[in-house]
């Protein structure tokens, strides 16, 4: 099936939508190659944490090159394990090359296992062209894990005599050097010390070496008669689909409350933790200081610090260590402090959660989720302050959530448990001190679909998040003008619910987007398109859209105020549109 | 030889659908003869020829939309075969539709193309806080009016030219609305008929809105008395079987007719030139239609007709508005109009003159008043009629004369 993979075929261990590059067997607990290099050691962190967290005795190995030890995720990942005591064999197969650059030009400490004890991890360097002294190696640091001691590092110097790729003409090593390296063939070597000892016969040898050779001819011919994965199932395998019907919040309030979605977002945490074993949240400053927007306040001691887990400042290894753990069972939280901070952990997100469940042939489905703050207007200027939820909305096999409304802040998350695909929820924090009234929901609160917040047959205002309050203002300004406004919360960013889209604008003939986000690229703009495709013979006046300025968030109050869509913008842009009556 | 044109049937048609060709190639035809049916914004109408000879070449075929002036069909001699497409020899075809044209009103204010957008004012791209400006009007053809995609949709299924409609959309625009109100209807798709009513609706309102635009209207009214009239007319009945009786409304439209052949300056047409008095009197008569609508076709010469002839001619016309079977001619050719709501049961009109055209008169409905006679009170049939006129061409004095005169015949009927 491996061959069958790299043939790109149907019965390939990853469907034939891996490739050499993404192999995966989940029967074997083989979570995969992952071409980022050092990507994948976030995931083993995250798999031995879940595996501590369920108090299931295993250990997780994981194999990394020479080239990964240069990357940030190297030093995050070894730094959690070592700091949660986590049961990890980190395996470096050190083969002297980063693809074709060489270890001298990379690092300036060459010795990788000595990184690796810098930061706390218990390194061996072996002779990575010994089988026997590899095994040696490999079965004592494992006894120690097993012992709970914490994760252990191999250095294994060892050196690869192929091209690095097909496309590798191997100009940066003289033939000569890969001749020395061969001299010491871990398979001769192996083979040599096994006759030797006597346990192995020039005739066994001979059978052993034709057996491979016939299952290598086998699983050509395997793989050459297996069949292609039909075009029409290409979009197979992106996202697993809800549970249906989904599960309703098992601790909803049954009477109406005046909340904040502060409060909202709280109380659909502790739900979570109440609720089901499974889920634990982490992010930074979650558990001492109690949530940098105080969401999570108090919860350390209520949950205790292995469910309420403060990690350090790593967030492409903590978010990373959440796939892992979702991977091995689990339903983590992963809370980042803003969206600016996600983009450390972009890589995460995007190569690795929401591609995971496509690269292995549907094997690996991702239950992950993610929260984070978003938005300005607090006056923590540009590197706290932006919107990208439109860069994350762009990505297939992620759901993008923007609760706006107590409803939502409260029932969202549990909804986003129950999708086996990751989520991600922002959450502006201009709305957490927002107060409202929580009605009771019994069935929650969907995930699929937007909302209409406020009906209106001239004009449909469509936004999300924390513009959505200003869209209502909007409208009742524009209502006084006789302007009734319909105003779109879009709650679910991808997938987009154009249907809801269609039949507004269908309807109204006009719409004006509203987006915190920059302009240029903008989700504004996506929907803009999407009602030009599909509705355009209804369209009565252009497309607007109030976006934010095109600059980076500026500090200063009234800058910030300039900066981003305000009601007056909103009731200018409409009536722009609407010329010279409804 | 000449080509037989899409002629004008009314100041705001700018093209008709041919539907139906009455004659083939090789048919001789003469002049009045009708060879084919025009669809317009009001109604399907009968095409006359204007010349006696063969019809040699049908240039378009039926269900064709052709704009006013355009080449249909050449009449010649039998002999003739044109060397070149009639589009390459324009010139010559212009000129030959002025000889074979007669309409009273230059083509020029009919045919002439969609009135051009005004020029968008140039806007910045970006407003000073950059940014962009949803309503700067996009660069478009001159020619084309700016419209919404809704509205271009709607009018493309009524059938409404939008060169025709004023938008009130951002950068006037002309959105959906504009399209509703031209066409006077809710969204749905309806029939054949209720479209042709309500394209009916759409020419109305170009043409009442030209008039509202252009003509400084003024207004006068009188009361007259038709008691001499109404004897008259009784003793006319009295005798005869109800296929030959008279009318009211022949006597008012006789009378009418009489009084603008004395009066030029209410008979004619205005247009770019100025205003031109009409050598006959072709009385357009209101004619209100079943289900919605109204059209305005005309007696040729009514002040020369008898009124048994008038009275035949108005009841045809009548029937044939009712059953699309007017003939252009009688669409365009009036020189003046006639509204009669008596029957509607109002008392006065104060009506809305038809461009080109300089008057409206209006009859309302004929009812017995008190009235002071010289040897007392007696009781005798009234009626309220009224003259809409166009000051650019003569003033009140001219009207009031005009009115008097009109009176003046209904008190010697048997002298119409």
């Amino acid at each position: 099936r491996v061959m069958a993979e790299m043939y790109g075929k149907r019965d390939g261990c990853s469907l034939g939508r891996g490739g050499s590059m993404h192999l995966f067997d989940a029967d074997a607990r083989f979570y995969g190659g992952n071409a980022i290099v050092a990507g994948g050691l976030p995931l083993a962190v995250g798999l031995a944490l879940a595996d501590r967290l369920q108090g299931i005795d295993r250990a997780t190995v994981c194999f990394l090159g020479d080239g990964a030890a240069a990357e940030g995720a190297f030093y995050e990942s070894l730094n959690l394990a070592a700091l949660w005591k986590l049961p990890v064999l980190f395996v470096c197969e050190n083969n002297q090359y980063a693809m074709g650059t060489p270890i001298a030009v990379a690092h300036a400490e060459t010795a990788i296992h000595r990184k690796a004890e810098a930061i706390g991890v218990p390194a061996q360097l072996v002779d990575g062209m010994s089988v026997i002294r590899v095994e040696a190696a490999a079965r004592c640091a494992l006894d120690s894990i097993r012992n709970g001691e914490g994760p252990q590092f191999l250095e294994c110097d060892t050196y690869r005599f192929r091209a690095h790729s097909m496309f590798d003409p191997q100009l940066y090593r003289h033939q000569s050097e890969v001749e020395e390296w061969k001299k010491r063939d871990p398979i001769d070597r192996l083979g040599k010390w096994m006759s030797e000892a006597g346990l192995l016969s020039p005739d066994q040898r001979q059978d052993l070496e034709a057996d491979i050779a016939q299952e290598v001819e086998d699983a050509v011919n395997f793989a050459e008669a297996a069949e292609w994965e039909p075009e029409s199932d290409l979009l197979e395998h992106v996202s697993a689909p809800l549970p249906d019907p989904m599960p309703p919040p098992p601790g909803a309030e049954t009477e109406a409350q005046d909340v904040t979605l502060r409060e909202a977002f709280r109380r659909g945490i502790e739900e979570a933790l109440e609720h089901d074993p499974r889920v634990f949240i982490m992010g930074e400053d979650i558990g001492h200081y109690g949530g940098c927007y105080a969401v999570t306040r108090d919860m350390l001691e209520q949950f205790g610090p292995d469910r309420v887990r403060d990690t350090p400042l790593s967030e492409n290894a903590f978010t990373g260590a959440g796939i892992g753990a979702a991977l091995g069972g689990m339903r983590p939280i992963v809370e980042i402090m803003t969206v600016n901070f996600s983009l450390l952990a972009m890589d995460q997100i995007v190569n690795t959660a929401a591609a995971l469940l496509h690269m292995s042939g549907g094997q690996f489905p991702v239950p992950l989720v993610i929260r984070m703050a978003t938005g300005a207007g607090r006056q923590v200027a540009a590197q706290h302050s932006h919107s990208f939820e439109n860069w994350f909305a762009h990505v297939p096999g992620l759901r993008v959530l923007a609760p706006a409304t107590p409803e939502d802040a409260r029932y969202m998350l549990w909804a986003a448990l129950q999708d086996p695909n990751p989520v991600l929820i922002f959450e502006h924090v201009m709305l957490y001190n927002r107060q409202g009234s929580l009605a009771p929901h019994p069935e929650g609160v969907d995930i699929q679909r937007a909302a209409i917040r406020r009906p209106g047959q001239h004009v449909s205002l469509i936004t999300y998040g924390g513009c959505l309050y200003k869209c209502l203002e909007a409208a009742d300004v524009l209502a006084k003008e006789g302007i009734e406004a319909e105003v779109i919360d879009l709650r679910v960013l991808r997938p987009l619910d154009t249907d809801t889209l269609q039949a507004c604008v269908g309807r109204t003939g006009r719409a004006v987007i509203v987006d915190e986000g920059w302009q240029t690229g903008s989700l504004a703009g996506e929907i803009m398109a999407t009602l030009t495709e599909t509705v355009f013979w209804s369209l009565d006046a252009p497309l607007a859209r109030v976006c934010s300025q095109e600059v980076p968030i500026p500090y200063a109050r009234h800058l910030e105020e300039a900066a981003l869509p305000q009601v007056e913008d909103i009731v200018r842009s409409t009536r722009a549109i609407m010329g010279e009556k409804p | 030889m000449s080509d037989f044109t899409m002629p004008s049937m009314g100041a705001d048609m700018e093209a008709g659908t041919l539907i139906e060709w009455k004659v083939q190639p090789g048919e001789r035809v003469s002049r009045g003869q009708v060879i084919a049916v025009v669809d317009t914004a009001k109604a399907a109408l009968d095409v006359e020829v204007f010349e006696d000879g063969i019809v040699e070449e049908l240039y378009v075929e039926e269900g064709t939309a052709v704009p006013v002036g355009q080449a249909l069909a050449r009449i010649g001699d039998g002999q003739g075969k044109h060397p070149e497409p009639p589009r390459e020899k324009e010139k010559e075809k212009e000129k030959e539709k002025e000889e074979t044209v007669p309409e009273p009103q230059a083509p020029a204010s009919a045919a002439k193309p969609a009135t051009p957008e005004p020029a968008p004012s140039a806007r910045r791209a970006e407003s000073t806080t950059g940014r962009p400006d949803t309503t700067a009007p996009p660069v478009s053809a001159k020619s084309k009016p700016m419209a919404s995609p809704a509205a271009r949709r709607r009018a493309r299924e009524a059938g409404v030219d939008l060169s025709a409609l004023k938008g009130s959309g951002s950068a006037q625009s002309i959105v959906l609305a504009d399209v509703d109100a031209a066409i006077g209807r809710q969204p749905s798709a309806k029939p054949r008929s209720q479209e042709m009513r309500q394209d009916m609706r759409q020419a109305i309102a170009a043409a009442m809105s030209r008039a509202k635009r252009e003509i400084p209207h003024y207004y006068l009214d009188t009361t007259v008395d038709l008691h001499a009239a109404e004897t008259w007319l009784a003793d006319y009945n009295r005798e005869r079987p109800p296929e030959s009786r008279l009318l009211m409304a022949a006597l008012f439209a006789k009378a009418t007719a009489l009084a603008l052949a004395k009066h030029g300056d209410l008979n004619g047409h205005y247009e770019a030139a100025g205003f031109q008095a009409a050598e006959s009197v072709n009385l357009g008569l209101a004619i209100h239609l079943r289900g919605g609508g109204l059209v305005a076709p005309a007696i040729l010469d009514a002040d020369k007709l008898a009124l048994p002839e008038l009275m035949r001619q108005l009841q045809d016309l009548v029937k044939r508005a009712r059953s699309s079977g007017l003939k252009g001619s009688e669409m365009s050719q009036g020189t003046a109009t006639l509204t009669n709501l008596g029957e509607r049961g109002v008392d006065t009109v104060i009506g809305v003159i038809h461009p080109p055209q300089v008057a409206m008169i209006g009859f309302g409905r004929p009812r017995r008043q008190p009235v002071a006679l010289p040897d007392g009170i007696g009781v005798h049939m009234s009626v309220k009629l009224s003259l809409a006129a166009d000051h650019r061409v003569c003033d009140g004095h001219s009207g009031a004369l005009f009115l008097n005169e009109i009176d003046q015949h209904l008190q010697t009927p048997e002298a119409l």
